[in-house]
């Protein structure tokens, strides 16, 4: 059992689940946005790149946190959004076998991606969980 | 009895011993399907040659461990086969995690003709495939097995996603997990979403803006309302006999996300059938 993070999108995990199965980890997909900022533009792009924005769903919940005391400079409003694959996704899943010539088989990813590598296990406790 | 004339002796009767009869180019394919790692089955049985000789044989197959069938040939000897028996000799998978079928094919590269099936069914270290007297079932007979799973914990500010792995199909039960928002104010509302791999077939919405700074958990379950929320739990409803096949994703879509939430890996408890 390997604990592993991918290379494209950062997620964690272990490669055999805990009943001995094997986990195939596949990136999740990208969400682009088009989105109406306070100042009335509109502007395309994916959601992680308005790292100074909060995205909401409709005017009303804007207007609900504008009245919470939120800055109405700082909320934007998605008007459409569009779910894309990752550039160098990662899908573990087995798109076919392949034999060496030594006859030793070996496993072809559907899609290798940026690959992954070995992580560090979290503590336990590391992210709260609450009861 | 099978025998050779002998002059001036009586004709011999000819009555097969069994239905299957394998010549010189006959050969036992075993193909399986399998989602435990380190499996290795074992078969066994015996033969009657043309003349009238019981010979036993044995042979081994390794199944692949991420539900893609495998399939090997075995060369048993010309004659017919009396019975057989394929178990588990290595590995300790689950009843539902490990799949044979035996066949009589003939030709052993290129194309391969199946002339007939022996056996098929689920097999472990204690329930046998056999034949005569087995059944002929198929990869969905049957309950699934149950598994609890934990999903890729994804990275801050990232949806939670995890697939349907090829070769399986999934009845989803219940799905459990925490999301951590950080200081900035806004009010997200998470939603569980069930889609094909591309078009959105279901979405449990959350009722209750989760605010900074604060450890939530999300429990989605089958259910006929969705339960009161109760301290830091949130229900979410799922609905019954939902199926879903591979390459369909359980995720989350998180209105008003912002790049310090995090949430944690999803568990989900799920009856997991092999495709085949």
């Amino acid at each position: 059992m390997t604990y592993q993070q991918c290379n494209a999108c950062l997620g964690e995990y272990d490669d055999t689940s805990a009943d001995g199965a094997p986990y195939f980890h596949v990136c999740p997909p990208l969400e682009r946005v088009k989105i109406l900022r306070d100042d009335g533009t509109e502007t395309i792009g994916l959601r992680s790149e308005f790292t100074d924005l909060v995205l909401v769903e409709s005017q009303a919940a804007k207007d609900q946190a504008v009245e919470a005391g939120a800055n109405a400079a700082t909320i934007a409003i998605v008007l459409r959004r569009r779910f894309l694959e990752r550039p160098d996704h990662r899908d573990e899943n087995t798109l076919r076998w392949q034999e060496d010539p030594q006859g030793r088989r070996r496993r072809i990813l559907k899609a290798e991606g940026a690959g992954a590598r070995r992580a560090t296990r979290p503590q336990v406790d590391a992210v709260g969980d609450p009861v | 009895m099978i025998g050779q004339s002998k002059p001036g002796a009586p004709a011999p009767l000819l009555v097969p011993p069994g239905a299957f009869y394998f010549r010189g180019d006959d050969d036992l394919r075993i193909v399986s399907f399998n989602s435990a790692s380190g499996v290795v089955l074992a078969g066994t049985g015996r033969m009657m040659t043309p003349d009238g000789a019981i010979v036993p044989f044995d042979f081994r197959h390794t199944p692949n461990t991420d539900r893609t069938a495998n399939a090997s040939m075995h060369a048993i000897g010309e004659g017919w086969l009396l019975h057989l028996t394929l178990i588990v000799a290595s590995g300790t998978p689950t009843f539902g995690q490990t799949w044979a079928s035996v066949q009589l094919v003939r030709g052993r590269t290129g194309n391969v003709t199946v002339l007939g099936e022996l056996a098929s069914g689920f097999v472990g270290t204690t329930q046998r495939l056999s034949w005569p007297g087995g059944t002929l079932g198929s990869t969905l007979e049957g309950p699934g097995r149950i598994r609890s799973i934990t999903g890729t914990d994804p990275a801050a500010g990232v949806e939670i996603s995890d697939t349907v792995p090829t070769g399986a199909r999934w009845k989803l039960f219940a799905w459990r997990a925490t999301l951590v928002t950080d200081a900035t104010a806004a009010n997200r509302l998470p939603a569980l979403v069930i889609d094909d791999g591309t078009t959105e077939i279901y979405r449990a919405v959350s009722t209750t803006n989760h605010t900074a700074s604060l450890t939530w958990a999300y429990n989605a379950a089958i259910a006929g309302a969705a339960a009161a929320q109760s301290a830091s739990n949130v229900g979410l409803i799922l609905p019954a006999s939902l199926v879903l096949l591979a390459g369909y994703r359980i995720r989350t879509v998180t209105a008003a996300i912002v790049a310090g939430d995090n949430w944690g890996a999803p568990q989900l408890l799920v009856e997991e059938s092999l495709e085949g």
